[in-house]
């Protein structure tokens, strides 16, 4: 072989070998390609948060699956759809892609962002410029802020009550200590009006006004009563006890009380349950209870409902009702189908001395009265009312037990009693 | 000449060179890697071995170096074999150095 044919071979050879070395890089780099367009399809749909990839012009060219849940559109739709029309106000996108020109990335760009259902919701968008498909693009992730408002909202709602049981507290207090010390004073007075009573002759004059003296005296000492039991400085009697025996007591009571334009319903759908507490209490609260809802049927007529059922409280009662528990509970409703409560005071009702009667015929204590007599259980007193559609107030005491978990140990010796009669009869 | 950097390193001793560490530089880095494969080729061993059983990762362009720079080269010296120990640990050797057979015939793969 000439030198030039060795030299033209070498050559041959040499192509071929630069061909399947272009063969073998080439596979390589698909094989490499694949596995990181793998890599970013299983990073984008594991993280927690929407995603998407898109072309200035708003052409959408990848979305996660996080991002197709928030928005609700299906994947076909996603494709379609410009990212423009994501926005609640398609300008905004204009602003977007100004910062993001003017800053090179997007931080914490506060929007709201609309689904495909319409609805809108607050976000926060997190953009930089990326190649992508070898075409310039933008990657965006959301940060959908809708129960962060939602958190936020709450706490609000939280700092609200918070304070509003401190001032509450402290008006207790305050109020408390007056009561204590007007006692005192008023005990001076009951002393010396009877001991000047008795000092008269019966038929003087002087012995009406001193009486009337002593009714006066006793509403005020009735009154400072009332102000020691809503600063729970009074000590109650608490004892295990069926409530719906006390409720159906209290229940016959107001009932032949009641006028006959205003029916009194009873619903006990929680025979058994046990709670701790002092039954006169649970007369106090029916009566305070009843007692407003008297007034609010009192020239119209209506229903007054009084149901008693065995509720548990979860999540969804916290948050509603944030002085509850979890737990199981046996809850008192009284309702009424009155004219109901205005919005702008219904968070007020509860406090003490607040009435909407007119004055003289309310003290505004009775509500406070039956907030205090629960939260002293451990319970807790909600308010359900809207203008015109009357009005309900739930109670809600500790459940401790129901009468086949009572033992006789804990169990006060007349409801031993009706407990084994009613085992004998059953 | 020795070849040592933070993610790699290149060492030739007894006609073994040894490949370790991750090696995924840009492409105008491997061109003095080409010159030193090329160097010892034509230094004219008897038979060569290439051990990257710890190289654990090996970019496209690296790829290109050892096939232009290493085996193209062998080629070109009659009689000269070389052999390549790897590790069954690492996919991309399992993927890749087989069709490095393509290339020429004088070429043995040992996988470890």
């Amino acid at each position: 072989m000439s030198n030039e044919n060795k030299e033209k071979d070498k050559l041959k050879r040499r192509i071929a070998g630069l061909e399947k070395t272009l063969q073998i890089v080439t596979g390589y780099s698909g094989r490499i390609e694949k596995n990181l367009r793998q890599l970013f399809e299983v990073v984008s749909d594991t993280m927690p948060v929407p995603m998407m990839i898109s072309l200035k012009t708003g052409a959408i060219l990848f979305f996660n699956g996080n991002a197709q849940k928030i928005f609700g559109y299906s994947e076909k739709e996603f494709r379609k759809i410009a990212a423009s029309l994501l926005y609640e106000n398609p300008d905004d996108r204009g602003i977007f892609l100004k910062t993001l020109e003017d800053k090179g990335e997007v931080r914490d760009f506060a929007v709201n962002l609309k689904k495909a259902d319409g609805s809108v919701f607050p976000a926060s968008l997190f953009s930089r410029q990326i190649v992508f498909e070898g075409q310039n693009c933008l990657l965006t992730v959301i940060h959908d802020l809708s129960e962060l408002k939602q958190e936020e909202e709450k706490r609000l709602m939280l700092e609200r009550q918070l304070r509003q049981t401190q001032k509450m507290e402290a008006i207790g207090t305050m109020a408390g200590g007056i009561a204590h010390d007007f006692n005192n004073i008023l005990t001076v007075i009951f002393g010396k009006l009877e001991l000047a009573s008795m000092m008269l002759p019966g038929e003087s004059k002087v012995v009406r006004y001193i009486a009337d003296a002593l009714a006066a005296a006793r509403r005020a000492k009735a009154m400072t009563k009332q102000i020691l039991a809503f600063c729970r400085k009074t000590e109650y009697a608490r004892k295990p006890f069926h409530i719906s025996t006390v409720v159906a007591e209290a229940y016959k009571m107001i009932a032949s009380l009641t006028p006959s334009d205003i029916e009194v319903r009873l619903g006990i759908k929680a025979e058994s349950a046990i709670i701790l507490c002092d039954p006169t209490q649970i007369h106090q609260v029916m009566m305070n209870l009843c007692s407003n809802a008297h007034h609010a049927l009192r020239d119209r007529g209506g229903v007054i409902e009084i149901l008693l059922e065995e509720v548990r409280a979860g999540s969804q009662e916290k948050i509603m009702i944030p002085a509850l528990k979890s737990g199981d509970y046996v809850r008192l409703t009284v309702r009424d189908n009155g004219p109901g409560i205005e919005k702008n005071i219904v968070d007020r009702v509860f406090d003490p001395f607040f009435t909407t009667k007119p004055s003289g015929e309310g003290t505004g204590m009775g509500l406070s009265i039956v907030r205090g007599i629960l939260q002293a259980h451990g319970g807790a007193v909600s308010v359900d009312s809207e203008p015109g559609k009357g009005a309900a107030f739930h109670c809600w005491f500790p459940l401790v037990a129901q009468t086949e978990d009572l033992t006789e140990s804990v169990m006060p010796q007349d409801t031993v009693e009706r407990h084994r009669k009613n085992s004998v009869r059953g | 000449m020795n070849i040592k950097e933070e993610r790699y390193s290149i060492v030739y001793e007894n006609n073994v060179i040894k490949i370790s560490g991750k090696l995924s530089i840009m492409p105008e880095g491997y061109e003095r890697i080409e010159s030193f494969f090329k160097e010892i080729v034509g230094s004219g061993p008897a038979e060569l071995v290439l051990d990257i059983r710890n190289l654990e990762y090996l970019n496209s362009s690296g790829i290109k170096a050892l096939c232009i720079g290493l085996i193209l080269e062998v080629e070109t010296k009659e009689g000269l074999w070389l052999n390549i120990r790897c590790s069954k640990q690492h996919r991309w050797q399992l993927e890749t150095v087989p069709t490095f057979k393509d290339l020429i015939e004088n070429l043995n793969i040992v996988f470890e």
